[in-house]
């Protein structure tokens, strides 16, 4: 028998407010997939990823690793996410070691294996020194970075990150690729990535998704990466535009170096 | 101190009083972090119909106003839920509204007309044997579901989608979590009066949150804050013969007003 599809969609549709915002939209990707998510914004990238998370009503089948995201149970351990807008009360007393225990998985009871856990999960981010710190003080990269180390706090199999790198400058967003990649090939993580970047896509997609309200294409970067596509997604006046900037793959070790930079540029 | 211990209406009156000061300063928390008091005041507002409900229908009265309390409660919830209107609309409706009806019937009941005073402001010194014993054991069950799904509501409060990930039923702690709050609330009406309760639930949580650094100490600050207030607001009206409820109110403002200043130094 073949392994389970790390994700499974088929014929989702999500209607919200009286409004469809997703028509029909099939696909599924492996375990191990770097999986990318492109489309103009309103697309429904954001929806798309809360519908896979239940965390919206829809209509269709979801399967992650082949059970029904409609059965609750679980989820928690198996899926991390980053949400694209996080809005929370900075004036909340919660310091940012509880914020990701609260997401810690219930199962795991020793306190000081909690704590370890936490603390790993700080460590990967960088965050290390600021376990005890108030979230509500933090800068809004550092915040990114703590819920970051929350979605890969429980070792999942599989994350979502939605725009992860708004906010966060160009050494932080080298060190994200990084550390991905390194937990990809480590953990065999999945992983799903909403982005913009076009760069980005070619240096690490193995599968994406171009959407706009129900799915333009999908395939790998070079099937799924030509101006035919793009102009259908982002509409005509749009295309894959080249310019001067930080990221190129390193032939040797395979990481993200200075160098050149596309992203998708409408005139 | 050993002479008020020596009468049996003061025994009754402080451990209600603590009770009460323990439980609504716990579930305050909650209910300052997710933005909730005014609904807590709707809450207390509808206690008057559900009394005279009481009286109307021969029952005990605190008896039909937990009931009557949770019922509006959980009307307000839904028709939030609903997005029909926004939230102080409907508390605009409900507290009014509740809150005439049972001026009205307290008013027509000829036989009984009970002080409306005191449902209004409290009287400790009227705890009786079974309000005490209602209060208590209704306290209990509210910090037992509190503590028992703690974490739960902490990752509620602070985050609902990774609660739903988790695969919290949200709605269902939602409507628990208003059981729970409703049934604070009017068993605190007894001892601080309708117009007071809802400022025991807020104060001592939003003390608590000027000094604290974390989630634990902002619960365990608040509950001390909660049975001090209570303790030493009691003890003060007994020996000053003031109004026991706004006493302990007032005590909970200075304790406040403390922690406000406190705020700097603590929070740096
Ligand atoms: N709760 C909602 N009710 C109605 N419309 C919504 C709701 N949430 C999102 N939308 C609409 O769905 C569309 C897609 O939104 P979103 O998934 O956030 O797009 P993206 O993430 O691709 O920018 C937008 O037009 C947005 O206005
Ligand atoms: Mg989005």
């Amino acid at each position: 028998m073949a392994a389970p599809k790390a994700l499974d969609v088929k014929n989702l549709s999500v209607t919200l407010g009286g409004k469809k915002i997703l028509q029909d939209i099939s696909f599924s990707i492996d375990e191990g997939d770097f999986f990318i998510i492109i489309g103009p914004n309103g697309s429904g990238k954001t929806t798309l990823i809360k519908a896979v998370l239940n965390l919206l009503p829809y209509t269709g089948k979801v399967s992650l690793f082949g059970k029904s995201v409609h059965k609750r149970a679980g989820l928690g351990a198996t899926v991390g996410y980053v949400p694209q807008k996080f809005d929370f009360d900075r004036t909340f007393p919660i310091t940012v070691a509880e914020a990701i225990d609260v997401a810690l998985q219930k199962g795991l009871r020793a306190p000081e294996q909690r704590k370890e856990r936490v603390d790993d999960a700080l460590g990967q981010v960088g965050m290390a020194d600021y376990a005890q710190a108030r979230i509500g003080a933090l800068s809004g990269g550092q915040v990114q970075r703590v819920l970051i180390a929350r979605a890969m706090v429980n070792q999942p199999k599989i994350v979502f990150f939605d725009e992860p790198l708004a906010g966060v400058d160009v050494k932080g967003e080298k060190s994200f690729y990084d550390l991905i990649q390194n937990l990809k090939e480590s953990q065999k993580l999945t992983v799903t990535l909403v982005s913009h970047d076009v760069t980005v896509v070619n240096l690490y997609a193995d599968k994406i998704a171009a959407l706009n309200r129900t799915l333009v294409a999908f395939g790998t970067p070079q099937d799924v990466l030509v101006a035919q596509n793009i102009k259908k997604a982002y509409g005509q006046g749009f295309g894959i535009f080249r310019h001067k900037q930080c990221l190129k793959k390193d032939p040797q070790t395979q990481s993200p170096q200075e160098g050149e930079r596309c992203r998708l540029f409408g005139e | 101190m050993v002479e008020l211990l020596s009468y049996p209406f003061m025994q009754r009156a402080l451990l209600a009083g603590v009770v009460i000061g323990v439980v609504c300063s716990f579930i305050g928390v909650f209910v300052i972090l997710q933005k909730m008091s005014f609904f807590a005041n709707a809450i207390a507002h509808s206690s008057l119909a559900g009394i005279a409900l009481g009286f109307v229908l021969g029952l005990n009265p605190m008896v039909t106003a937990v009931i009557f309390g949770i019922i509006i409660a959980l009307l307000i919830a839904y028709l939030k839920n609903k997005k029909i209107l926004a939230v102080d609309t409907i508390i605009g409706i409900f507290l009014p509204a509740s809150m005439a009806l049972g001026v009205l019937v307290i008013g027509l009941l000829d036989t009984y007309r009970p002080d409306l005073l005191t449902y209004l402001f409290g009287n400790i010194l009227a705890v009786d044997r079974f309000y005490l014993y209602l209060s208590v054991s209704l306290g209990l069950v509210v910090i037992i579901l509190l503590s028992v799904f703690f974490k739960n509501y902490m990752c509620i409060t602070f985050d609902r989608e990774l609660a739903g990930i988790q695969g919290l039923h949200v709605a269902a702690y939602d409507y628990l979590f208003i059981i729970l709050l409703a049934t604070t609330v009017i068993i605190g009406t007894r001892v601080v009066g309708i117009i007071l309760v809802s400022a025991l639930i807020v104060i001592p949580a939003a003390s608590s949150k000027n000094i604290s650094a974390n989630f634990k100490q902002m619960v365990a600050y608040s509950v001390v804050f909660g049975f001090a207030s209570s303790l030493l607001g009691l003890v003060a009206s007994y020996y000053l013969n003031l109004a026991s409820g706004a006493t302990i109110i007032m005590v909970s403002a200075a304790i406040f007003l403390i922690t406000l200043m406190l705020r700097p130094v603590v929070q740096k």
